[in-house]
């Protein structure tokens, strides 16, 4: 029972439509902001979400040396959020990102997942989830080398449920 | 005796959870009986001042001193460095 309830919640969060390919933006910022306007459009997020996700990666930046693929995981509170969900991008050129625990440094970042979250206490189990989905480089790999937002919907359902 | 961990992150949310999750697993893997507390990084000052801290785990950047046993939690999210990430706690909590 309690799998199942896990699992329906990962599916829906994670949609076509939010699994973004050969994005073109060269800068965090340029993706927040393109991002936001699809979350926005969508009424997935308020329309303070585009500056409390800039400002908190700018304060807390989220990315992660997970070599050979690197990602991001900016967040926003849940506050700025009307439904959980996932954002899967796949950059045409790497963006740099500043590195979650040295703002001084900057990690190249190919795959970035927005964590779309509503309620911690909901997301907590999804997000150990999500943790274990990008130290597994198999996942990294197939989302880097595939083009077809289906198939990585289907990877990244089956890899967080 | 209880150990009173502390995980920080920016939002006190998302990577403190996970960290949580791992913490509570290797605590209970090696007989440990601990306390965690999540704060987000702008709270967690006042919370050493106010509380016995046993082990913080950050996985931002803090911007003060810390006076209390310190490991880094990135390599609990990133998975590079995890296992030896892991005997610095266990080492930690077995003082």
């Amino acid at each position: 029972m309690q799998k199942e309830t896990t699992l329906l919640n990962v599916s829906s969060m994670i949609t076509e439509e939010l699994i973004l390919i050969n994005e073109k933006a060269n800068t965090p910022k340029e993706l927040f902001l393109n991002v936001a306007e699809i979350l926005e459009k969508k009424n997935i997020v308020k329309s303070s979400f585009y500056k409390a996700i800039l400002n908190r990666e700018n304060r807390f930046p989220t990315g992660i040396n997970t070599k050979p693929i690197n990602v991001a995981i900016p967040h926003a509170d849940p506050e700025h959020v009307n439904k959980a969900a996932l954002v899967i991008v796949k950059t045409k050129n790497s963006i740099p990102f500043n590195q979650m625990d040295n703002k001084d440094s900057k990690v190249n970042v190919e795959i970035v997942f927005f964590l779309i979250i509503d309620k911690k206490e909901k997301q907590s189990k999804f997000l150990s989830k999500l943790i274990t989905a990008i130290q597994n480089k198999d996942f990294l790999k197939f989302i880097k080398n595939n083009d077809n937002a289906r198939k990585i919907r289907e990877r990244a359902v089956k890899e967080l449920s | 005796m209880k150990k009173n961990i502390l995980l920080v992150c920016g939002t006190g949310i998302a990577t403190s959870t996970v960290v949580g999750e791992k913490i509570k697993e290797i605590a209970k893997e090696n007989g440990f009986d601990v306390n965690i507390n999540q704060v987000k990084v702008t709270e967690a000052k006042s919370h050493i001042k106010d509380n016995k801290v046993d082990l913080l785990i950050a996985t931002t950047q803090l911007p003060f001193e810390v006076e209390v046993p310190y490991v880094k939690g990135l390599p609990f999210i990133s998975g590079v460095g995890e296992e030896e990430t892991i005997k610095k706690v266990i080492k930690i909590l077995e003082d």
